[in-house]
């Protein structure tokens, strides 16, 4: 025992060189410790998104956000429907010595789909099949032949041969098979490309043996070959041709608006704010718009506000989108379309101010409104159609009312023979310089692993004092100390937190609105004043 | 000269903090018995700042109170003191045939163990480790003087001690069993605290030896060396001046040296550090990642410059000593003994020791009480008390120096236990 209490001596000079290296073990003595533990920051990146705030003219903070509302795409308006085709091929009535050097049978067949919407030329076929069934009696081995030469892939026709054993009319024979028309260009002008949504192909059958066992044979009207097409599941890429005046109405309705997902309660008002509702056309059609209503909703405090102003109803006309295939993958130009709204054209200051989490709209577009004007040339990409972008641009000259930041962090304080189970007391002071214009109130609770809170950190009222502006800037940050109490107590509990919640109460002072510029910032310096059991490595 | 030694143990008594010590001419038989076999324990701890509630506790592993600790305060001095020293002795001495009558010959055979553990603190450095450093916000806790050593070594010592007509001479030659070594010294340095605490930066210079660490028992040999002990003694009387009735002896002990084996491990310190806590770019962006990315364990490393592997050499902690003895009265024995023992951190020793007999004379054996004074050797004053029985067949003595601290100990140290047995062989 003596010894080893000797052993410990001999270690006592060993902490003004490791500092506040520690041993688990449960001896050592208390000291009063002053123990850096983090130097971080506090700022409008813990209100806002990190990009969402933009240092723009005069070194002014701005809050900008875009948020697409609507992605509206028509390609549902423009699908091939599946369509099926039979052709029955009889022999002739009476017996013909056939010379086999000669097809048995050529046909030419051309058949309309049924799209309602446009008349189209063109489709480039994303997914989709032909499947097709062959039966025939024909008592010789013969090969069948589709040509389509209306559909092309990398600069080839579709062309298509199988062999067909031997049938007869008590046991036809069978064939079925199907054809992957991924990447096709379907041209769908029909055989004298003068038509719209038509496709057409040859269908040819001929004698696989022209020779044996004779160059001629016995045609009946018992060989009877039937032919039928199934066009299945044709998804095109891209169609073409001439789209119908239509209005288009999106499913969606409404959109989340997240920029100020961390604000939980509270309010700040702003005097400016800037938003432009931009559209932006990737179809190959001209377009006519109109937002109907638009309306924020913050579905905490159960507030609204619907958007005032010429906007409202005014007929937005978008153009159509060009084709350009020196282009990389898409070849699209879109159309950009931008309508601005201040607090001076609409109530735009109110609609923000509640905070919104989602907004609302009623929105629809008329399609080619002066019917075909580009001469067959309207296009549309199935990926591609109409965006509706709110874009947000607020200078932060603001006035804070309670403004309620809460975010959620995991907690692990690790194992408890980690060294924090060494303090036996004291405070964790927070050390503030604050240089923004507003004070905020600080807590953290902790909850356990049924989301429980079973503790408050920070005294009661502790607050960040708010930086003092003068000439509208705040040149001097100001300090302000906040205190966390520890004891045994509290660190037990501490041990038992799976998560925290950091809660900050932010409040301007007096009723100026307050510029903030990207010079401020709030550093945050914590340190441990701790009893703390010193143990000597 | 009777002047001279009083000049000496009055200035000695102003200066000095400590304890006593056995000496080897107790090994040296002077009346009829032809051998004597003994034992002979003692524990000692003193300090002039650090108190035995705290030692306690520290030696207990429950940790002392933190106002055990406070109560520290207001005795730390520039300099701070604190030892411990423990022996476990066992001897036998035989007297030896001499060819002049006259001449009192005595051979023996001593071993024992002493482990010590001494060390000097500056102001600073001591308030820094007891207290923390929140008394440093915002200047410098300077380290630049704190000296600690842990030694333990066992020697065999054989001894031989001749006297005629008072005069008594002893020499002993010891082999040296190196136990344990450990020392640190600073040769400079300083914490700095930042006023509010957030953050610290220290740069340090010094040297720390350790003895084979792979050695895990406490009489594991980790070293050899050799010792000699020798003293001379002369009657002398202080009080009944020309009566031969006391005597005063000069004693070295442990003059030598130990070798410690390759294994020792020797660090160079040379470095500085500083820690800011952990830095994030928002409160809100400190993860466990980030948090164990900039854990500092990097202390090690920046402050230790140079490690070495291999044998080294220490000098033994020697000490010399002035005894003074003697029968004041019949019954009163007056023993003072000046001494000090360097490479111990601690300052001269000046210790006063009173044997009253309790009993008759006539009683064949003698009863005792001891009463103890001590001043200097790590503490200011030492109080103590203790028995002895003298028998004509054996001696015990058991009793403590310091029993201020025992009564008081969270304000004053002072620990000293002593246990002595022999027996006399005729």
């Amino acid at each position: 025992m003596l010894f080893k209490s000797l052993k410990r001596f001999l270690l006592v000079g060993c902490a003004l060189l490791m500092l506040f290296s520690c041993k688990k073990r449960k001896e050592g003595w208390p000291i009063d410790a002053l123990i850096p533990m983090i130097d971080s920051q506090l700022d409008l990146k813990n209100i806002f998104e990190d990009d969402l705030v933009q240092v723009r003219e005069n070194d002014l903070l701005h809050l900008v956000y875009e948020n697409e509302i609507l992605d509206l795409k028509l390609a549902d308006d423009f699908t091939i429907p599946d369509t099926t085709i039979s052709q029955v091929n009889e022999g002739p009535s009476f017996n013909l010595a056939w010379d086999k050097a000669n097809p048995l049978i050529s046909d030419t067949n051309e058949s309309k789909f049924n799209i309602t919407n446009a008349n189209l030329t063109y489709a480039l076929i994303k997914s989709g099949k032909i499947k097709f069934k062959v039966t025939s009696t024909i008592s010789e081995p013969t090969i069948i032949t589709y040509n389509m030469s209306s559909a092309e892939k990398e600069g080839k026709i579709l062309l298509v041969s199988r062999n067909m054993p031997a049938g007869s009319p008590g046991n036809p024979v069978e064939i079925i098979d199907e054809i992957d028309l991924s990447g096709f260009l379907l041209n769908l002008k029909g055989k004298n490309l003068n038509d719209y949504n038509t496709i057409f192909y040859y269908f040819t059958v001929t004698f696989a043996n022209q020779v044996s066992p004779s160059n001629l044979y016995n045609y009946t009207n018992a060989d009877v070959v039937t032919i039928e097409n199934s066009f299945v599941g044709i998804n095109p890429e891209m169609v073409k041709g001439v789209f119908n005046t239509t209005t288009e109405k999106p499913d969606e309705s409404s959109s989340e608006f997240d920029a100020f997902k961390q604000i939980r309660s509270g309010s700040f008002d702003v005097q400016k704010a800037k938003f432009s509702f931009e559209f932006e056309n990737r179809i190959g059609v001209d377009l006519q718009g109109s937002v109907n209503k638009l309306t924020a909703i913050n579905s905490k405090s159960k507030k609204s506000v619907d958007l005032k102003g010429d906007f409202i109803f005014q007929s937005l006309n978008l153009a159509r989108a060009k084709e350009d295939y020196s282009l990389y993958q898409v070849p699209i130009i879109p159309s950009n379309s931008s309508y601005e709204l201040s607090e001076e054209n609409s109530n735009i200051t109110d609609f923000i101010g509640i905070l919104p989490n989602e907004v609302q709209f009623d929105m629809d577009f008329t399609i080619n409104p002066l019917g075909n004007i580009s001469g067959g040339n309207d296009f549309l990409f199935s990926d591609y159609g109409i965006k509706a972008k709110l874009n947000m641009s607020i200078p932060l000259n603001v006035r804070a009312n309670d403004l309620e930041l809460i975010d959620t962090v995991d907690f692990n304080l690790g194992d408890p023979d980690e060294g924090s189970e060494l303090i036996e007391g004291g405070f964790v002071r927070v050390h503030a310089y604050n240089h923004y214009p507003f004070r905020a109130e600080i807590q953290i609770y902790t909850l356990n692993k049924d989301n429980v809170i079973i503790d408050s950190l920070m005294e009661v009222g502790s607050e960040i004092s708010a930086g003092i502006p003068i000439n509208k800037k705040v040149l001097e940050a100001k300090y302000s100390v906040l205190s966390a109490p520890v004891n045994v107590n509290k660190i037990n509990l501490l041990y038992q937190a799976e998560r925290a919640i950091v809660k900050l109460k932010f409040n301007t002072d007096g009723t100026e609105y307050n510029d903030l510029y990207a010079s401020y910032n709030t550093k945050i310096k914590v340190v441990g004043d701790f009893k703390y059991r010193l143990i000597i490595k | 000269m009777r002047r001279f030694i009083i000049l000496i143990f009055i200035f000695s008594a102003g200066l000095t903090k400590g304890q006593t010590d056995f000496s080897i001419s107790q090994l040296a038989i002077s009346d009829s018995s032809k051998a004597k076999l003994g034992l002979w324990v003692e524990q000692s701890f003193n300090s002039n700042v650090i108190n035995n509630t705290v030692v306690f506790s520290l030696a207990r592993k429950s940790g002392p109170t933190y106002q055990s600790m406070q109560n520290m305060r207001s005795r730390v001095q520039s300099t701070n003191r604190g030892g411990y020293n423990g022996y476990e002795r066992i001897y036998y001495s035989q007297k030896l045939k001499s060819k002049i009558d006259s001449v009192n010959a005595t051979g023996f055979l001593n071993v024992f163990t002493h482990r010590q553990l001494s060390t000097v603190f500056g102001e600073d450095p001591l308030r820094l480790i007891a207290f923390g450093n929140k008394d440093f916000a915002g200047k410098n806790a300077n380290l630049d003087k704190l000296d600690l050593t842990l030694l333990q070594y066992t020697t065999i010592q054989f001894g031989y001690t001749v006297e005629k007509n008072g005069y008594t001479l002893g020499l002993a030659p010891g082999l040296v069993i190196g136990n344990k070594y450990g020392s640190i010294k600073s040769n400079g340095g300083y914490l700095y605290t930042s006023s509010i605490g957030d953050s610290l930066y220290t740069e340090v210079s010094g040297q720390w030896s350790q003895s084979d660490t792979s050695s895990k028992l406490i009489y594991d040999p980790n070293g050899i060396g050799a010792s000699i002990d020798f003293f001379f003694s002369m009657p002398f009387d202080l009080f009944k001046k020309n009566e031969n009735i006391g005597n005063i002896t000069f004693e070295v002990n442990d003059l030598g040296f130990i070798v410690w084996n390759k294994n020792t491990l020797t660090y160079d310190i040379e470095g500085e550090y500083g820690w800011g806590g952990f830095k994030a770019p928002s409160l809100f962006d400190l993860n466990d990642s980030l948090i164990d990315l900039q854990r500092p364990n990097d202390v090690q490393e920046s402050l230790l410059n140079f490690t070495n592997v291999g044998t080294k050499n220490t000098f033994m902690p020697m000490r010399i000593s002035v005894r003074y003895q003697e029968q004041l009265s019949e019954k009163v024995l007056l023993i003072a003994t000046l001494q000090h023992r360097f490479m111990s951190q601690t300052l001269p020793f000046l210790g006063l020791n009173q044997e009253i007999r309790m009993n008759d004379m006539s009683k064949k054996t003698g009863l005792n009480l001891r009463f103890y004074e001590s001043f200097g050797g790590y503490n200011y004053l030492g109080l103590g008390s203790g028995i002895s029985v003298a028998h004509p067949k054996f001696d015990v003595i058991a009793g403590t120096r310091n029993l201020v601290g025992l009564f008081n100990p969270e304000y004053f140290s002072g620990i000293n236990v002593h246990v002595g047995f022999q027996w006399k062989f005729y």
